[in-house]
């Protein structure tokens, strides 16, 4: 199926924008440590990583466009602070902490693995395809963040310590990530969107297999809370977006 | 971005080699023969090469600082995945550069600390300010294209391990260039605030990148070590004249007026008038220009310049940062965590 119904066109914008706004400023935060990250080879891989996932948000901000006939870099630059659709986990500072960093990752790799996954398999095409191609990519960063979760685990005991803090300080940001994008049960409803399986099991089965291996753990719990998801946001998050939009809210229509 | 290899060193003479080795060397190179890092060198050419190599790698790194800085800021999708790429480039010179000069004898961990000490320094270039967007475009149109100028002449060097890196890093090089102009071009062609931006920020940056060079050639250059032994294989001022000859119509095609500028201590412009002497000599096709302040240009190399403090407490502190994670998995040995 490729054309869209029009009733269908807000929940589906929703949630894409939530997809591509968690990618956006993760992309964001992480692209702050090119250039000063602990190991120069380090440095230049979670940079690509950073690349990646600022791609695939812009290539999200195209489908979007697709739907709602908007540029995208209108969409990713061109937002007030509460029409963003990002889990605030994805702009939570690292205070330039690597274990933060990778703790941060490894939360939201492995849901964008499963949401991935699980949007590969709607019945809009546009969607899954875009989903199938990009899941591939997703894999990788889902194993590159696993051996970094095992080189500081297993590391030192320095290293493990260190790598369990940031665990628990991003748990409670990682269940943010499941908050429900507005509309989502309508593009169930009419099929858009198939489960068969449960989301929150899927995510936390991968992560305790992963954090097993490295002797680290992660306790969390999902709640009903609202937040980046209905477009309330932190501090954090206010702040990623004045940077973000620093240069080009200064002539929002010029070419840059 | 990079970085000239101006590196001051005071290289002992060589009565020390044995003579008819040095000799067979000397002529070797003179042929354009390669040196290997398991040949035959005399230990001034090795000390030079290693320091050569060192302060190139240090400038890599330290020049992925101020455009790092902007990578939040880019102003779009394309410019910020393009700022990022050049960036990571950047640290990726700096890493194959480490490993040309610690096969030279010195470990990267002992480079890493006598950069953040000041022991050992990093190209000029990278302590101006870059207080907005139009910065980052210049220095990616003009320092990245007076990095390929230089390192141009540099990959026909006669250290192996050098010259090859040098071919790879240009091919990056090239495409910097590429996203500078064509971010300049975007200023240039777009609202007058933002050609006003591309002038101010052109004025920061014209006199840094025809410093980017080196002091004026020494009346007795060609028969000091570096050229003698094709470690540089064009003088500083030969490469100033073939940059002016190819950025100055370029910029003012583009609408960019080239100015003599006075600046206060943090860099920032505080008169800009044309340059009086910027006209083209038709018949050695040669533009003329005003020199760079060369007193302000010591000055900066001391440690004076407005960014100094500024680029190696960042330095310092990413290597302190990450101190702990490089003990967790480095444990003591050199084999970084490629994955
Ligand atoms: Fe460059
Ligand atoms: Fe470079």
């Amino acid at each position: 199926m490729c054309e869209l119904d029009q009733n269908l066109q807000t929940p589906m914008v929703e949630l894409l924008l939530s997809l591509a706004d968690d990618k956006l400023f993760l992309g964001h935060r992480n692209s702050d440590w090119t250039g000063i990250a602990p190991i120069l080879e380090a440095d230049i891989a979670f940079s690509s990583l950073a690349q990646d996932d600022i791609a695939h948000a812009s290539a999200f901000y195209e489908l979007i466009g697709t739907v709602n006939d908007k540029n995208s870099d209108q969409i990713a630059f061109g937002r007030t602070c509460n029409e963003y659709r990002c889990a605030d986990i994805v702009t939570k500072s690292d205070n330039f902490n690597w274990a933060n960093a990778i703790a941060r990752q490894l939360y939201c790799n492995t849901f964008d693995y499963h949401r991935l996954a699980r949007l590969s398999k709607s019945n809009w095409s546009p969607l899954s395809a875009l989903s199938k191609r990009i899941l591939a990519e997703q894999t990788i960063h889902v194993d590159h963040i696993s051996t970094w979760i095992q080189h500081l685990g297993n590391g030192n005991s320095d290293s493990k310590a260190r790598l369990q803090e940031a665990l628990n300080t991003f748990a409670p940001y990682a269940v943010m990530l499941f908050e429900e994008p507005e509309g989502l049960q309508e593009l169930h409803d009419a099929s858009i969107l198939q489960n068969d399986s449960d989301f929150y099991t899927d995510w936390k089965s991968t992560i305790d297999v992963i954090l097993n291996s490295a002797g680290v753990t992660c306790t969390c719990e999902l709640t009903n809370t609202k937040g980046g998801r209905s477009g309330k946001h932190d501090e954090d998050f206010v702040r990623s977006l004045a940077e973000l939009q620093e240069v080009f809210s200064t002539d929002p229509l010029a070419a840059w | 971005m990079s970085a000239s290899a101006n590196v001051e060193v005071k290289v002992g003479d060589c009565s020390n080699e044995d003579p008819q080795k040095l000799a067979a060397f000397e002529e070797h190179v003179a042929n354009g023969g390669l040196i290997e890092p398991n040949d035959w060198m005399p230990e001034a050419y090795r000390s030079l090469m290693l320091r050569m190599a060192e302060h190139h790698a240090n400038s890599e790194i330290v020049g992925a600082l101020p455009e790092g800085e902007w990578i939040v800021k880019a102003p779009s999708l394309l410019r910020k995945l393009a700022l990022t790429a050049k960036v990571q480039d950047e640290v990726g010179h700096g890493q194959m550069l480490y490993e040309v000069a610690q096969d030279l004898g010195k470990s990267r961990n002992a480079m890493l600390r006598d950069l953040i000490t000041g022991v050992t320094k990093y190209h000029n270039c990278f302590n101006y300010p870059c207080p907005t967007w139009a910065d980052i475009c210049m220095i990616a149109w003009l320092i990245d294209g007076a990095a390929i100028l230089n390192q141009g002449t540099l990959a026909h060097g006669s250290f192996g391990p050098y010259i090859r890196t040098m071919r790879r890093i240009n091919m990056e090089e090239a495409f910097h260039f590429k996203h500078g102009e064509d971010m300049v071009l975007t200023l240039m062609s777009g609202t007058d605030s933002q050609k006003q931006m591309a002038q101010e920020a052109f004025d920061r940056w014209w006199e840094p990148s025809i410093a980017f060079f080196g002091p004026n050639d020494r009346p007795d250059e060609l028969e000091r070590p570096a050229m003698r032994w094709r470690m540089k294989t064009a003088t500083n001022d030969d490469l100033r004249q073939k940059f002016v000859n190819r950025f100055a119509p370029a910029a003012m095609a583009t609408g960019l007026v080239i100015n003599v500028c006075t600046k206060d201590d943090q860099g920032n412009v505080t008169s800009a008038t044309p340059d009086p002497l910027l006209k083209l000599d038709e018949e050695t096709g040669h533009w003329g220009f005003t020199q760079p302040n060369w007193e302000e240009f010591f000055r900066v190399i001391r440690g004076n310049g407005p960014c100094n403090k500024d680029r190696l407490a960042l330095r310092r502190f990413s290597y302190e940062q990450g101190e702990w994670v490089r003990k967790a998995i480095l444990d003591g040995t050199t084999t970084p965590c490629k994955n």
